[in-house]
């Protein structure tokens, strides 16, 4: 039988900036309303403590990364725990090709930053799609 | 004069669980209240930011875990090479009444705002222990 592959979606999951609150709030809009089926959630500090269940999914499963800023913390723990980074997106990136689109505070998005989490998030589902027709093409 | 030292909370930012939502909102709170504190980010910790490795090594460090899988005190313990002064486990402040367990992964409900506020008063109780031990 073979088990259909689910992409890891790993966010980032800052407490200093509004844009990781952009980059959460993404990553539920894919995993609860676009992709329920297609996604889990990756828990990227996990990774790093170690806990098995988290790493042997990263690395046995396509990841998408959804990184807040140019620190790009969660590729770089994804990749420490040597996950298979397939896509990544950058909230700051998107934010500048929408820079009307601000969120208020990394407590309070407004509807300015949902709007632009939800944006991320659409593009989150179709990288999602990219990755397991990819997957599905060359039979991993 | 002595200046006291800030001390850093760090708060597990898992995703897999509501307890790490409780420990997101009750430090953040935390930091809101008052100026004697300021937050490290834990993945920025982790993926390597010199800063908040530098103050963790010179400034005491409270971890505020969602569970006991501990990942935020595991991570300050790898990459900063220093022992957190206290850890506060939320799953924990649980165990004692589990009428407080949380649902949302990503939403603070009315009945969720208890264990908000129980985790703020561990959280205060231990700066005040740190406080008092550095004095």
């Amino acid at each position: 039988m073979l088990v259909e592959k689910k992409v890891a979606v790993a966010v980032c999951t800052g407490m200093d900036k509004s844009l990781a609150t952009v980059s959460r709030y993404a990553g539920y809009h894919v995993l609860e309303k676009l992709r329920p089926d297609k996604t889990v959630l990756l828990c990227t500090p996990a990774l790093i403590g170690g806990v098995q269940e988290d790493v042997v999914f990263a690395k046995e499963n396509p990841v998408l990364v959804i990184d807040g800023c140019g620190e790009k913390c969660c590729e770089k723990i994804v990749n420490e725990a040597k996950g298979q980074v397939k896509a990544i997106i950058n909230v700051e990136d998107i934010l500048k090709e929408h820079k009307d689109l601000q969120p208020e505070s990394r407590a309070k998005l407004g509807l300015k930053g949902l709007k632009l989490a939800e944006i991320v998030g659409e593009l989150a589902a179709k990288k999602v799609d990219e990755i397991l027709a990819e997957a599905n093409k060359s039979g991993r | 004069m002595k200046v006291k030292p800030k001390i850093g909370l760090i708060s597990c930012s898992g995703e897999g669980l509501s307890e790490g939502l409780i420990s997101r909102v009750a430090t953040r709170r935390i930091l809101e209240e008052r100026d004697d504190v300021v937050t490290i980010c834990l993945p920025l910790f982790i993926a390597g930011g010199q800063e908040e490795r530098d103050f963790a090594r010179d400034n005491p460090c409270i971890t505020v875990d969602g569970c006991s899988k501990m990942c935020a005190a595991k991570g300050v313990k790898m990459y900063g090479k220093v022992q957190p002064k206290s850890s506060i486990i939320i799953s924990e402040i649980v165990e004692k009444d589990s009428h407080l367990k949380p649902k949302s992964k990503n939403k603070i409900e009315p009945e969720d705002e208890k264990l908000v506020h129980e985790t703020m008063k561990a959280i205060t109780k231990e700066i005040e222990k740190v406080q008092e031990k550095d004095e």
